[in-house]
């Protein structure tokens, strides 16, 4: 899609630095126009001369003072080489360098350039300090039930949650450069002997092959790898919660976590598993079972409701049952506009709650849903603006597209219910059906990292139906979803789980 | 050249929403409709039928209420518009629920008028049809204030109950059409009756071809009902010579029961039934009747002895017999008039092979038959109540 962006401008060749400080000083501040960020150091000794070069709002200052410059000072025998420094300090990460544009980025990582005059290179020690907020629950997806840490904005603290989550020896976490010039670091996450090769290949190759300057976050990625962009439908998954990416880890999927990013990107991920929550592997199937079907009923309410309201009212006056008939047509005698219109109108209301609740501070947003709930309900049926059968179909419709767990799913559900209204005033029953049938077709067309979007159902996976359309009782789930194409087939010996254990055993 | 042909595809398919909504489904909004819950049919005079809709409209300022339009034409078309003419909101018929002929129309014959409703794709195939006593006039203009709903739903609780009861033949649009294009049943629908301010059945017209000939009271329908159908519910007193019992009459305590009658009722609750029409002998025309029944007994307006099996036999005996006569009676009435609602016809010519008979030849063939009746009734319980 984006093939215009990956014309590749020609690379500066690599020249080494200036072995003059004071020249070496005017290189890197030509190169990095920070002002005051940018701190030089420079120690003598006997002639010898050592210079620091660090940018202060990147650095953890003590670790500079308490580990870099004491144990500089503090070996007072050796010359300032550049071995010999390297030996003194006591820090895992430092590397040697002497090209100048690999020091600029050092400097611009948070790492210190020491470097003694006349040395053919200097070292680069990691002393990078980044601000990270505290472990919090998850926000866009709340839970009732089931571990609640969330992600936060540091890869290396997401990447310490899951790895803690899943202690394999076969997760595999390869090193990703997203962005061209902010080079946000990334990890491509997946459990080897699982995952399906072609499946990490194409991740890897859809990552990498993008030429972009920067990428804001996981959910911004997700856009750019994946097939159709045009669709509403989100194609890959972001989520916040480490425990859902290790269960989908375990199904054979691939993870891409992003520093600076709260979300984890998986894939390949079906259509229905947008409906899945976690709280449904947490529960008993039963209970889960049912969670899921009312979610999928839910949802197919919520998009088919409002236009089912406008096409009988419009035009299928007749499949209206008589004790229906009479309060409907009373509420609706008093409404000046034609149904359409009159669905839009509030559909846009509950639109604009929404959206207004979401920017307010959550106390004020709670107020305004209660306000603009009744008062706009009430006044608006009261003034013979809708019917108030209308109202109830519509807050049906949009508690049930709330009851997505993926925020971009149900939003995507939102949003295409109003080609479907439309058409519905347009041509009633048949528009329905038109726009219904477009979007299977749609659906069927879309794909995820090279697998069908709509998967199970087709293609039929019948034995994965208990993975993403109902869920069964754990004993039926030996094996790992066929849609992954796994490795490794199986999660545990099915004939084993059957088997009915006595007490003394 | 592909990508404008894909341009071309969009620019079509856009276009067809602008340009071609004249020739999508024709609006028609809820509110600005005028919705026919019943009609009632009355012959006026020689080549004229005065058609009465009752219409439920949705005003803004007022309850809904029920408009009675009236208007004399010769087709359900032209009956339409000329009621158009008359009111402020479109008429529409997809909300009909009850259609009334009067009994004179009925005795001319209806088919005219069904088939305007079958042509028509808004009338549903489960409208009911009934028939007035009188005149239709007189049913459809009931006063809604008495019967607090509007008379097309009334009328059409009035059947759906009864027929869910098994009181009734259910005697919608669909059951007429097949069983008037049938050769080999003729049709039943209710009719209908004003009784103190209410409408109740009163019976149900047998029907040749499309006239009817024939009414049937309420308490014999239940034998219609027998034959043609499965039972399920429905209950049925019967009526015996009080002498014939005397054997198993308890006098409790010295005392004998209260003597209201001087006959004794049984009534007896259908649980199951089950018929079989089988013709037996194809020259002579012999049909066999076997209708197998679990019932119960409900009540008996003397206080019988049913402790003993024995007794159970006589009584069971009683009814088979009683049950025997009075659907044999039917049936012979039923070929006095000339109407079939059995399905007699039908049974005939599954037997027969070779080229469909005629339905005149049908009729005369119809005149001659017998008919075996027996009826198998077993009284499982005799103590529970609903």
């Amino acid at each position: 899609m984006f093939k215009w962006l990956s014309g590749k401008k020609a690379e500066e060749p690599p020249k080494a630095h200036s072995l003059v400080l004071e020249e070496l000083k005017e290189q890197i501040k030509t190169e990095l126009n920070v002002g005051s960020d940018l701190v030089f150091r420079t120690m003598k000794r006997d002639g010898e001369k050592l210079i620091l070069c660090l940018m202060n709002t990147l650095i953890d200052s003590t670790k500079l003072e308490e580990v870099v410059i004491k144990s500089i000072l503090n070996n007072k025998e050796t010359e300032w080489t550049c071995e010999s420094i390297a030996k003194v300090l006591p820090m895992v990460s430092i590397t040697a360098v002497n090209q100048l544009n690999e020091v600029v980025a050092g400097i611009n990582q948070g790492k210190v350039y020491i470097y003694a005059e006349d040395q053919p290179c200097g070292i680069l020690a990691d002393i990078n300090k980044t601000i990270e907020r505290g472990l919090e629950k998850a926000e866009t997806e709340s839970l009732v039930y089931g571990p609640k840490i969330s992600f936060t904005e540091s890869l290396q603290g997401n990447m310490n949650i899951l790895r803690n989550n899943v202690k394999d020896e076969g997760l595999c976490a390869e090193d990703l450069t997203v962005g061209n010039r902010s080079k946000t670091k990334a990890k491509l996450v997946y459990i080897k002997g699982i995952a399906d090769e072609e499946i990490v290949k194409t991740f890897k190759q859809r990552v990498q092959d993008l030429t972009l300057d920067y990428v804001p976050g996981a959910t911004v990625l997700g856009q750019y790898i994946e097939s159709d962009s045009w669709s509403v439908f989100p194609q890959l998954m972001t989520t916040e919660l480490p425990d859902r990416v290790s269960i989908a880890l375990y199904r054979g999927k691939v993870a891409v976590l992003m520093d600076r990013s709260p979300d984890c990107l998986y894939g390949p991920t079906s259509f229905f598993a947008f409906f899945e929550s976690t709280e449904d592997v947490y529960m008993r199937w039963n209970m889960g079972l049912f969670l899921r079907m009312l979610r999928l009923v839910a949802t197919f309410l919520s998009v088919l409701l409002t236009p089912a309201y406008v096409a009988v009212l419009t035009y299928h006056y007749e499949v209206i049952p008589s004790p229906l008939l009479l309060s409907l047509g009373e509420s609706r005698a008093r409404v000046p506009f034609p149904p359409v219109m009159e669905a839009l109108l509030l559909e846009f209301v509950i639109e604009l709650l929404r959206e207004a609740g979401a920017r307010l501070p959550t106390k004020v947003g709670q107020t305004m849903g209660i306000v603009g709930g009744i008062v706009i309900g009430q006044a608006a049926v009261e003034a013979g603006f809708t019917s108030n059968i209308l109202i109830i179909i519509i807050a049906l419709s949009a508690l049930g597209s709330f009851t997505t767990p993926s925020y971009l799913m149900g939003t995507a559900i939102r949003i295409i219910r109003f080609p479907i209204i439309l058409l519905a005033g347009l041509w009633g029953g048949i528009g329905i059906m038109l726009a219904f049938c477009y979007f299977i077709i749609h659906l069927l067309k879309l794909e995820t990292i090279g697998a069908p979007y709509l998967t199970p159902v087709y293609p039929i996976r019948l034995k994965d139906i208990g993975y993403s359309f109902f869920k069964l009782p754990p004993q039926y789930l030996s094996f790992r979803p066929l849609t992954n194409r796994t490795d490794d087939k199986e999660r545990f010996p099915s004939k084993k789980a059957k088997q009915k254990r006595d007490v003394d055993e | 050249m592909q990508k404008l042909r894909k341009w071309l595809k969009l620019v079509i398919g856009m276009s067809s929403f602008i340009l071609l909504t004249s020739c999508g489904v024709e609006p028609k909004q809820l509110e600005r409709l005028g919705l026919i819950t019943a009609i009632g049919f009355d012959l006026k005079k020689e080549n004229e039928i005065t058609g009465t809709v009752a219409v439920s409209k949705f005003d803004p300022m007022a309850k809904v209420m029920t408009n009675l339009i009236s208007a004399d034409a010769n087709t359900l078309q032209t009956l339409r518009s000329e009621e158009n003419l008359a009111t402020d909101q479109r008429l529409e018929m997809g909300q009909l629920r009850c259609v009334i002929y009067s009994k004179e129309l009925a005795e001319k014959g209806i088919i005219q008028l069904v088939n305007a409703l079958n042509r028509d794709p808004a009338v549903g195939n489960m409208v009911y049809l009934t028939i007035a006593e009188k005149d239709a006039l007189s049913i459809i203009n009931m006063d809604e204030k008495k019967i607090k709903v509007n008379i097309g739903t009334y009328l059409y609780n009035l059947i759906r109950q009864n027929v869910e009861r098994e009181l009734l033949i259910s005697p919608t649009l669909h059951e007429f059409n097949h069983q008037f294009f049938d050769y080999g049943q003729d049709p039943v629908l209710p009719i209908l009756k004003v009784a103190k301010d209410k409408v109740a059945i009163s019976g149900v017209a047998l029907f040749n071809d499309d006239k009817m000939v024939a009414k049937l009271s309420n308490d014999k329908l239940f034998y219609l009902k027998l034959l043609t159908d499965q039972y399920r519910t429905g209950s049925k007193e019967l009526e015996f010579n009080r002498d014939e019992f005397a054997n198993i009459i308890n006098v409790q305590g010295g005392q004998s029961y209260g003597e209201i009658y001087n006959k004794l009722f049984i009534s007896i609750d259908n649980l199951r039934s089950n018929t079989k029409i089988d013709l037996v002998d194809k020259k002579n025309l012999v049909f066999d009747i076997q209708v197998k029944m679990d019932s119960r007994l409900l009540e008996t307006t003397n206080y019988l002895d049913l402790g003993k099996p024995a007794n159970m036999k006589f009584i069971e005996k009683k009814i088979n017999k009683e049950m025997e006569s009075q659907i044999k009676k039917l049936l012979v009435f039923f070929q006095k008039k000339q109407v079939d609602p059995v399905g007699i016809g039908n049974e005939y010519m599954a037997h027969v092979r070779g080229k469909p008979i005629s339905q005149e030849d049908w009729k005369k063939l119809y005149k001659n038959a017998k008919f075996d009746v027996q009826v198998k009734n077993t009284l499982t319980k005799t103590g529970t109540m609903d």
